[in-house]
């Protein structure tokens, strides 16, 4: 090098980048090498070829995990897909579990009950039956909803103040539709095969309609039990209706509705009541467990029952 | 040609294993990477120079890695992980660009 200065010299720093990428270590080493009287190192040691291979290692596996890095919300997004599956599947075989031991339960309570007090045991049939939890079968309307086919590209902006789009079923379409079926007379109602009680709410969470809890995917099949004949001119008579109507029309969204003759609408599991208790009426309460229990549907199942009956009567044209 | 070979070996048995890397370690992928290319550019200079040691390459190799790896942790750890990572990538993309450049003139003389 020149004694005198550099005219780079405030650029050493890339200068020794550019001038001296070597490991200096390479040239000492070899020195030393030679000093001690040894052969250069040849380029097969194992030591290299162990490095050549965790160096190939390397390379595959980064080169394979960072292409997928793209994809960290869709690994994600699975993971939570299957997480979701097993445990609706496991919702599912618990429900499937309820189901057996109400029946092991309603077995049991009419042998026991069914010689002493016949009565009692065709009372809770029927309580469960309007309550929603009993399976019921029967003629009636069979309302089928479906998002609109395609993008809609129409109308994308959002109908009413839910948020969405206009083509897509929503919540509040099928809480009108539900409640437009009841005071059109419908006794029963179960939308894709969720029963309606006085518990089962219609609500979104999201994007995904939730009945009672469950969550669920278009088509919405409405089940309703009614009478076959009168039930199809009520409800077309109701808000609800022409709001179908006016669905279908201006957002092509898919209504099939259809009288059938045998429907059925599954069982609810019962559910447990912590807080509300039953009005001491004609029964003596706290008599038995087995009349406290008989009575406990009794107060949730009766105002349904007239109140169905007043909205039918006010429904009917 | 044997460690090409390796090479070889290994890119096959990571592409077949498909390992899953967890995701607290695919930040440092990257830079590893970097670090492990500026290695071996700067072992492939060292053989045409006529000045290879094994020891040296294995030894420079790890110890780029884990460096680099470090400088990406304390970036993380100080909040300035993207632009530490920036700097590591500049100083090695120099090295290596020199060392290609330098085996370049080896190989072709130009």
């Amino acid at each position: 090098m020149t004694a005198q200065r550099r005219p780079d010299a405030s650029m050493s720093l890339l200068n020794d980048l550019f001038e001296r990428p070597l490991e200096p270590g390479y040239a000492a080493a070899v020195a030393r090498r030679a000093a001690q009287g040894l052969p250069p190192t040849s380029t097969r040691s194992p030591l290299v070829v162990a490095t050549a291979v965790a160096l190939g290692f390397l390379l595959a596996v980064s080169g394979a995990s960072l292409r997928s890095t793209t994809s960290v919300v869709t690994q994600t997004r699975d993971r939570l897909l299957t997480e979701i599956e097993s445990r609706q599947q496991a919702g599912d075989a618990q429900a499937q579990t309820l189901a057996a031991l109400q029946r092991e339960v309603a077995a049991a309570r009419a042998a026991a009950l069914g010689s002493a007090l016949p009565g009692v045991v065709a009372d809770v049939a029927r309580l469960e039956l309007t309550g929603g939890y009993a399976a019921a079968t029967g003629p009636g309307l069979l309302v089928q909803l479906n998002d609109a086919p395609g993008d809609n590209a129409a109308g994308t902006e959002a109908r009413g103040g839910g948020g969405f789009d206009s083509g897509r079923v929503s919540a509040t379409d099928l809480q009108i539709v539900v409640n437009g079926l009841w005071a059109a007379g419908a006794e029963a109602i179960s939308v894709n095969g969720q029963r309606l009680t006085s518990h089962a709410a219609i609500r979104f969470a999201g994007e995904a309609i939730l009945v009672d809890f469950r969550p669920l995917s278009p088509p919405y099949a409405l089940n309703a039990i009614g009478d076959p004949n009168g039930l199809p001119a009520a409800f077309a008579a109701t808000a609800a209706g022409s709001y179908l109507k006016a669905l279908e029309d201006n957002y092509r969204i898919r209504v099939l509705i259809e009288t059938s003759a045998g429907l059925t609408c599954p069982a609810a599991p019962l559910a447990a009541l912590h807080y509300a208790q039953s009005v001491a009426s004609g029964i003596p309460s706290g008599s038995t467990a087995t009349a406290t229990a008989s009575s406990t549907p009794r107060a949730t199942a009766t105002p349904r029952a007239s109140a169905t009956t007043t909205t039918t009567r006010g429904g009917r044209p | 040609m044997i460690p090409a070979f390796g090479l070889l070996v290994g890119v096959v048995v990571g592409l077949l294993l498909h390992p899953t890397v967890p995701l607290w370690l695919q930040p440092y992928l990257p830079i590893a990477v970097i670090a492990a290319l500026d290695a071996v550019f700067g072992g492939v200079r060292s053989v045409l120079d006529g000045i290879f040691d094994d020891k040296v390459f294995v030894v420079s190799f790890l110890s780029n890695v884990l460096v680099a790896a470090f400088i990406v942790y304390l970036g993380d750890q100080l909040g300035v992980g993207s632009q530490l990572s920036t700097g590591v990538v500049v100083v090695l993309g120099v090295r290596i660009f020199a060392n290609v450049a330098a085996i370049r003139r080896h190989l072709f003389k130009a």
